[in-house]
């Protein structure tokens, strides 16, 4: 029963198609369609399948809809014109293949004049074969709304009577767009559910392909249908990888790329390729070469970034959006760093159509988590997680958020930036550039003790998580602070010992945007602060060395 | 099919005149259309200081007033009455109308046809 369905769900669209264009009228040309499809169901089993199937149903649905016309004279007289014009075309020969017209039902059901919103509905009601329960469950919408809808559509299709036809060649470049865009549209609830219990929804996504499939065989030589064909295919392919056991999200880095549907990319390279020959390539075919490259890549860091980038920038010449903006800014962060692509980020900040979108504000979440910048990447997180659509999505941004929260990460600052060796490093390297800085060096006269490198590497080895290597061994937290006091106002000199150590930095090769961050927070903190006490009398004996962690001064422990 | 091409201007110049599109525009266009053999009648509007409202209470009290003027931009300044096999043909009359630029728009709604009239 479940194969008879499949079979006849390809053909009712086919029969739908031409009985619509015979008639003007999508609701008789349904009401027909089924009615020879349900004869068929009894007659066939007993009378066996004729030699002809199609010509049967064709015949059978036309002869009910002539019937159903003499019985209604009202709604004939609507239909007038058009039965002349069913008379004037020579009747079809039954014994030949049926035409496929359901090229023209694609461009009448996308048509310009409907509601953006109604187009979707009606090609996957018409040529998808989907009853309007499932078209309405397809747009999360009550079954009741989704069917006034549909008869709304359907009646501006007969009483504005828009066409079925396809546009000539002149028009097609303006009216094909709006074909692929229905079809994506579908494929991209299907890919992210704008709400709803699921990240995915792959019945959405295969009807979409499957509609591609039927427009891509029957249109062809446009490349830009060849191209959507492409990038859905290399987009679902990664289905099984995106999502975790539970339903949770699992980012294109993060993915198993072993799950990856392997056959399903090789059939959209190839069908790449073909998009991208001969001609100027279009939106969808770019979009699918870029898809291509990240399935072509052994993992997430190995990714062809600037190849990437450089499609990116040929795609926001087509297609001047913000959301082509916000992937290109994500590929630059990958490709020149996180600091290039926030700010490309920031650029965008203020665009209408981004302030709202889910996946910007995630991104640029993680870009803020990544530089280090966690007060920015909670708040940003958090804005993510009130955008969210789907339930999987807002608990991702949740996840991150906790994340966030329980910040402690297993490193101590000292330890990441390398340890007793890494502190002696970046001693040495500061000491140096503090003594050829003319300003800078004036603090180190009268002179200090020879061991003065050893010194505060040991001190800042105890203040940033490393072990207690300075107190009891070169002195304690007053001795160092009593040293450091009583010289009067220099925060001009503060401000240059401090650009000696970010320099500093620079020469151990400590590159990390994340432990720079904090090393300079620490650095500044600590010059500006305990080493800046203008009178020696208010430092009392007891004091511990002031501890620093990745988010900032600690409390003191208990002891 | 009938289709009413209702044109309503977009931005005026000082003159009160169509921003975007000349006199001879328009003439060149009338001249198509009715060449077609489409045009089933068509009107240019007066000025719309010259509109008056007519309204006609329950109990039968006329109130004549001044006006309406337009409370937005677009202000209806003519109309075609076409009658063409589809609403793709009306729509490229309607994109071909010098009405439908500078800021302007032509609405197309189809004449009601009734059965036996």
């Amino acid at each position: 029963m479940d194969q008879v369905e499949a079979v006849f769900r390809e053909e009712r669209g086919r029969l739908l198609a031409a009985l619509a264009r015979r008639f003007g009228d999508l609701d008789l040309a349904e009401e027909v369609t089924s009615e020879a499809i349900e004869a068929a169901l009894v007659r066939w089993p007993v009378d066996g399948v004729p030699p002809n199937p199609g010509g049967w149903l064709m015949t059978t649905a036309r002869r009910k809809a002539v019937d159903r016309l003499r019985r209604d004279q009202v709604y004939a007289a609507k239909l007038a014109v058009l039965q002349v014009d069913m008379d004037r075309e020579a009747p079809q020969s039954t014994g030949d293949e049926l035409p496929d017209e359901r090229l023209q039902l694609f461009f009448t059901c996308a048509h310009p004049a409907l509601a953006a919103e109604d187009r979707g509905a009606l090609t996957l009601r018409c040529l998808a074969g989907l009853t309007t329960p499932e078209v309405a469950r397809a747009f999360l919408v009550p079954a009741a709304t989704m069917a006034k809808r549909i008869v709304r559509a359907k009646k501006k299709i007969r009483e504005a009577r828009i066409p079925f036809r396809v546009p000539g060649p002149d028009e097609l470049p303006e009216r094909l767009p709006g074909v692929l865009q229905v079809i994506y549209s579908v494929f991209t609830e299907g890919y992210a559910a704008s709400s709803g219990p699921y990240l995915q929804r792959l019945d959405l996504a295969e009807e979409a392909i499957r509609l591609a499939r039927i427009l891509h065989r029957l249109l062809p030589a446009e490349h830009e249908v060849t191209g959507l064909l492409a990038l859905m295919l290399l987009i679902h392919a990664r289905r099984d990888a995106r999502t975790g056991p539970d339903g949770s999200v699992i980012l294109l880095e993060d993915q198993d790329r072993r799950r990856w549907d392997h056959s399903m990319i090789e059939e959209g390279r190839e069908l790449v390729v073909t998009a991208l020959t001969g001609g100027p390539a279009g939106p969808y075919s770019v979009q699918a070469a870029i898809a291509a490259l990240h399935d072509e890549a052994v993992d997430f860091t190995g990714t062809d970034w600037p190849q990437i980038v450089a499609l990116y920038d040929v795609l926001l010449e087509l297609d001047p959006s913000p959301v082509v903006a916000l992937n290109r800014a994500a590929a630059v962060a990958m490709r020149d760093g996180f600091e290039a692509g926030l700010a490309l980020f920031d650029e965008l900040a203020d665009e209408p159509r981004l302030r709202d979108y889910h996946p910007f504000a995630l991104a640029r979440a993680d870009l803020l988590h990544r530089l280090g910048r966690l007060p920015e990447a909670t708040a940003a997180y958090e804005r993510a997680l009130t955008l969210a659509g789907s339930e999987p999505e807002r608990a991702h941004a949740r996840d991150r958020l906790a994340s966030m929260q329980q910040t402690e990460p297993m490193e101590t600052v000292y330890e990441a930036a390398g340890g007793s060796e890494g502190m002696l490093a970046l001693a040495r390297a500061w000491h140096e550039r503090v003594m050829a800085d003319e300003i800078v060096s004036h603090a180190f006269h009268p002179p200090i003790e020879p061991d003065h490198v050893e010194r505060l590497a040991a001190y800042w080895t105890e203040a940033l998580g490393g072990p207690q290597a300075y107190t009891g061994v070169y002195g304690d937290e007053a001795s160092v602070e009593r040293r450091h006091s009583g010289n009067g106002e220099h925060d001009e000199m503060n401000r240059l010992a401090i650009a000696c150590f970010d320099q500093a930095m620079t020469d151990i090769d400590l590159t990390d945007p994340r432990l720079r961050q904090v090393l300079h927070d620490y650095f500044a903190w600590a010059t500006f602060t305990p080493m800046y006490q203008h009178n020696d009398e208010v430092i009392p004996d007891d004091l511990a060395i002031p501890r620093w962690s990745w988010d900032g001064i600690q409390e003191a422990a208990e002891s | 099919m009938k289709y009413l091409l209702l044109i309503n201007a977009g931005e005026l110049d000082p003159e009160n005149a169509p921003v975007g599109c000349e006199p001879e525009d328009w003439m060149r266009f009338d001249k198509e259309i009715t060449e077609s053999g489409v045009v089933v009648a068509s009107e240019s509007l007066a000025d719309l200081v010259t509109a008056t409202r007519v309204q006609v209470a329950n109990d039968g009290k006329r109130t004549v007033t001044d006006g309406p003027f337009a409370e937005t931009r677009e202000v209806l300044g003519g109309i075609y009455v076409i009658d063409v096999p589809d609403l793709d043909v009306a729509l490229d009359w309607a994109a071909k109308c010098p009405g439908s630029r500078g800021g302007g728009s032509v609405v197309v709604r189809p004449v009601a046809e009734f059965p036996g009239a």
